[in-house]
């Protein structure tokens, strides 16, 4: 079998994330679930009230402090934010409970995936998007398909990263060749099944070449120049050290100010340390 | 090691290994200062003629150690960046990129 068949039949096989977040967005889905219902839930898990809360009144969401309990927050960002938070922290928190040798480091990762998604959120709120509620998870989640690939493939990823260093090209290209499918593509497959919204999805596999006449274009962009960004921060650690070159066309659908990222340079740095502590410590 | 030299041969980045004073006795520049535009301005205004400054050698030592860190970082970021900006923006976070880069080695 294929390699690539083999790992998108694990994707498949992967096991269901834990049951408080079926169980939410089962309730989310819900029309007839009141504030106060999903609260109760929510806060049957004393661990996860905690670290929600923290990350509600992170400055990335401008509230800062003023959310003390989960219902407030839920009034505040929400419900679509909520769950997607929660889902952030169910993810990460999954993933990073198992332990890897290789040079990619899950840690490492995530905290350059964290970075990638405040940069996207923090982008999509100046260029005036109303639903940002996306923003935030689809950065967090764009390289999932690596941390599939260091569970389910750990040996042959082991391959792609030395292939990367001896051709000096980029870690999608060594997927493909070595793996017969790249991280994007992988993650696509695999934010199919959690049945995440496809704006999430394109965003995913879109974020290496930037939009494709969309209808999520702008939040495809926004992830696409959101790594860039990151990897210019030295926000964590994709695998790559390379600082890819921008899709000229989301300058068009992204406009912002000349010194933008200048300007909000020592914010994203507060804002990363922030919720990097939030999400990766225990 | 000090060394005396005139005036006009002052450079920015000397180090004063003395306190100078004006010919009324009047702390004008303390010692140990580190020689700007404006401190020349001042000694000149002074009529000043001779200063004694910490060996030459020094100032543009410690100069030279910057600048060959400065090469290092854009050499290291050229290894990392292999396009040319084409507009402002792009040019910023090429910016961004050496200054992060330059805050990682220190």
């Amino acid at each position: 079998m294929l390699i690539e068949d083999r790992l998108l039949e694990e994707v498949k096989s992967l096991p269901t994330l834990p049951t408080i977040f079926s169980k939410i967005s089962e309730v989310i889905e819900d029309p007839r679930t009141s504030t106060d219902q999903l609260a109760k839930i929510i806060s049957s898990d004393q661990a996860s009230v905690f670290k929600i809360l923290k990350v509600a009144n992170s400055p990335l969401y401008g509230f800062r402090g003023k959310i003390d309990t989960i219902s407030q927050a839920i009034l505040y960002l929400g419900f679509e934010e909520i769950k997607n938070i929660i889902f952030a922290l169910t993810i990460i928190g999954y993933f990073t409970k198992n332990k890897f040798s290789l040079n990619l480091s899950p840690v490492d990762l995530w905290a350059h995936s964290i970075g990638v998604g405040i940069i996207t959120r923090t982008i999509g709120k100046e260029v005036g998007e109303k639903k940002l509620e996306n923003f935030f998870l689809a950065g967090i989640l764009h390289d999932i398909g690596k941390i599939i690939f260091l569970l389910f493939a750990n040996k042959e990823y082991s391959d792609v990263l030395k292939y990367v260093e001896e051709n000096n090209c980029r870690i999608y290209e060594a997927e493909r060749e070595i793996l017969g499918i790249d991280h994007s593509k992988l993650g696509k497959a695999i934010a199919a099944k959690w049945k995440l919204p496809a704006g999430i999805q394109d965003a995913i596999y879109y974020h290496h070449s930037g939009p494709e006449k969309r209808e999520n274009d702008k939040l495809i962009a926004s992830v696409h120049l959101a790594n860039i960004i990151a990897r210019a921060m030295n926000f964590g650690f994709s695998g790559e050290t390379i600082i890819p070159e921008p899709a000229i066309k989301i300058w068009d659908l992204i406009k912002l100010p000349d010194d933008y990222f200048l300007s909000i340079k020592s914010q994203l740095e507060k804002d990363y340390e922030n919720n990097i502590r939030i999400m990766l410590v225990d | 090691m000090r060394m005396n030299i005139t005036i006009d041969r002052i450079k920015e980045g000397m180090q004063l290994s003395e306190n100078i004073s004006n010919k009324f006795g009047q702390l004008l520049l303390p010692a140990n200062t580190r020689l700007e535009k404006k401190h020349i301005k001042l000694l000149k205004t002074w009529g000043i003629q001779s200063i004694q400054v910490q060996d030459e050698e020094d100032a543009s030592c410690v100069w030279k150690e910057e600048k060959e860190f400065l090469i290092k970082a854009k050499a290291a970021l050229e290894k990392r960046i292999k396009w040319k900006p084409r507009n402002p923006i792009e040019e910023t976070i090429q910016e961004i990129a050496l200054i992060k880069s330059i805050e990682k080695e220190n």
